[in-house]
């Protein structure tokens, strides 16, 4: 079930880009746990569960890289926990590298949300009127990344029925793998090529043109955008105001609630949480609408 | 299978040969250190550390704000007082640097001479106050006998009675009488 992708896709790319932002710019260490769990929450309302626990383990390796690489090279923060080859490792670095691999991987978790949810005809419908170049630019990288998988399992199939693949061996494998890999970005390289040539050929891009499009502003699509306009507006204001700041060197911020902070917070959080509330809503009401027959 | 046990092999010699240069020391380990004591016949040489460009009234603003504070910047801007060190044969500046930020616990963070282009140690940071801590042009500089060297501080091998002094510059050194063009001795 994809409802939250139903919206009107102008909304769509207005609430991804907010998204983005606030999960790439705010350093605040609750702010990216929440961007982390409603990332998770809508992810896996999307793809079937096993898909999201493959995921979940391979970004697991993300997170361990990138939250022990960064304090092995930043020594600043005052708490020395010990010292590496007479450099000091610190709590601080410790910290602020868990909270950059979390922010890491929830920026990666959104941006599998939004390769589901904002399919390519919606990216052509957005930037076509305005830039048909930026469109066909724009929906080439989405697909190169949304159809890399299928692609892969295809071509890792089709070796399997010619013999390769037989092999026990762990390093045998690997270059299995790694030959289908190379196979793969090849061809989906060329296709990008091909496609501004394809597209020209068809007369895209030509001013006369009209594009046909199924999107219409359907009731309630205009509340909806008030309201995501309404709470980037005050998130925005908050932050100018230096409400969200944070910092880990050379000592910790510390953390306090009290009821203006946990205000803040839950404004953050309820632009988060927006499209699992939509989606869950709806499957409550399909699964009750579904009992009555 | 053989073909597994030898990649495995090989991952363990890449393993040790990365992990064989490394030490790991507690906090009390790596400060209980003891200073050479100092006799007639050794010889010596002084260091001091400052960060007195910083209390200008124009600099302190550029200064990050939570670096401001007297933890890190003291009130008489010296980190280190003028001390004097025993020099031991073939000490640079960077060897003595290290000795006496280990001696006085003061943090230190440098970029190893292996890590960059330059073939030199880079001092990134003494006592949390890092280059561009207060802005663009800000970091350390050091110089010798009131003569700024132009190469790094792992490459001047210093003399007896040497005067070090490693000091925080916030605009490439123009606020410290640095003089880019009158230095011709580059290594």
């Amino acid at each position: 079930m994809n409802i939250f992708a139903n919206t009107h896709p102008i909304i769509l790319f207005l609430y991804y880009l907010f998204v983005f932002y606030v999960t790439i710019m705010f350093q605040h260490p609750i702010v990216i746990l929440l961007s982390l769990i409603c990332a998770l929450l809508f992810f896996i309302l999307l793809v079937p569960i096993r898909e999201f626990f493959r995921d979940i383990t391979y970004y697991l390796f993300v997170f361990l890289f990138i939250a022990i690489a960064i304090p092995r090279f930043n020594h600043r923060g005052e708490t020395f926990l010990f010292f590496f080859n007479d450099l000091p490792i610190t709590l601080e670095a410790v910290v602020f590298g868990l909270f950059i691999a979390l922010k890491v991987v929830a920026f990666i978790f959104w941006f599998k949300t939004f390769l589901i949810v904002v399919s390519i005809d919606k990216i052509i419908y957005l930037f076509g009127n305005l830039s048909p170049k930026l469109a066909v630019f724009i929906s080439t990288i989405v697909h190169f990344f949304s159809s890399f998988r299928r692609k892969l399992r295809q071509t890792s199939d089709s070796h399997k029925t010619i013999g390769l693949y037989t092999s026990n061996s762990i390093v045998e494998r690997i270059i299995s793998f790694s030959r289908v890999l190379s196979v793969v970005i090849l061809s989906l390289i060329i296709e990008m090529l091909d496609r501004g040539d394809f597209m020209k050929a068809r007369g895209y891009g030509i001013k006369k043109r009209t594009h046909f499009s199924l999107y219409r502003w359907k009731k309630g699509d205009r509340l909806r955008l008030t309201f995501i306009l309404l709470l980037s507006f005050f998130i925005s204001f908050l932050m100018l105001k230096d409400k969200f700041l944070f910092t880990y060197f050379p000592l910790l911020t510390s953390v306090s609630f009290n009821l203006v902070e946990s205000m803040q917070f839950s404004l953050i959080f309820i632009l988060f949480v927006i499209p699992v509330i939509v989606e869950v809503k709806e499957n409550l009401h399909w699964t009750y609408l579904k009992s009555k027959i | 299978m053989k073909k597994d046990l030898l990649v495995i092999a090989f991952i363990v010699l890449l393993l040790t040969i990365l992990f064989k240069g490394t030490s790991i020391q507690s906090v009390e380990d790596y400060y209980t250190t003891h200073i050479d004591d100092i006799t007639e016949e050794s010889e010596t040489v002084f260091i001091s550390i400052s960060a007195e460009t910083l209390l200008e009234s124009d600099n302190w603003d550029l200064l990050d704000e939570n670096l401001q504070s007297e933890k890190y910047v003291p009130n008489d801007g010296m980190i280190l007082e003028k001390t004097e060190y025993v020099l031991r044969d073939g000490d640079t500046v960077f060897d003595i640097l290290k000795r006496t930020t280990r001696y006085n616990q003061i943090h230190m963070d440098y970029q190893d001479a292996a890590e960059n282009i330059f073939n030199s140690v880079y001092v990134q940071g003494i006592n949390q106050l890092y280059e561009f801590s207060a802005g663009p042009l800000s970091g350390w500089m050091y110089r010798v006998n009131r003569e700024f060297p132009n190469y790094g501080v792992s490459r001047y091998e210093l003399d007896n009675g040497d005067e070090i002094e490693f000091i925080y510059t916030v605009e490439l050194g123009e606020d410290i009488n640095f003089n880019k063009n009158s230095e011709g001795n580059n290594r």
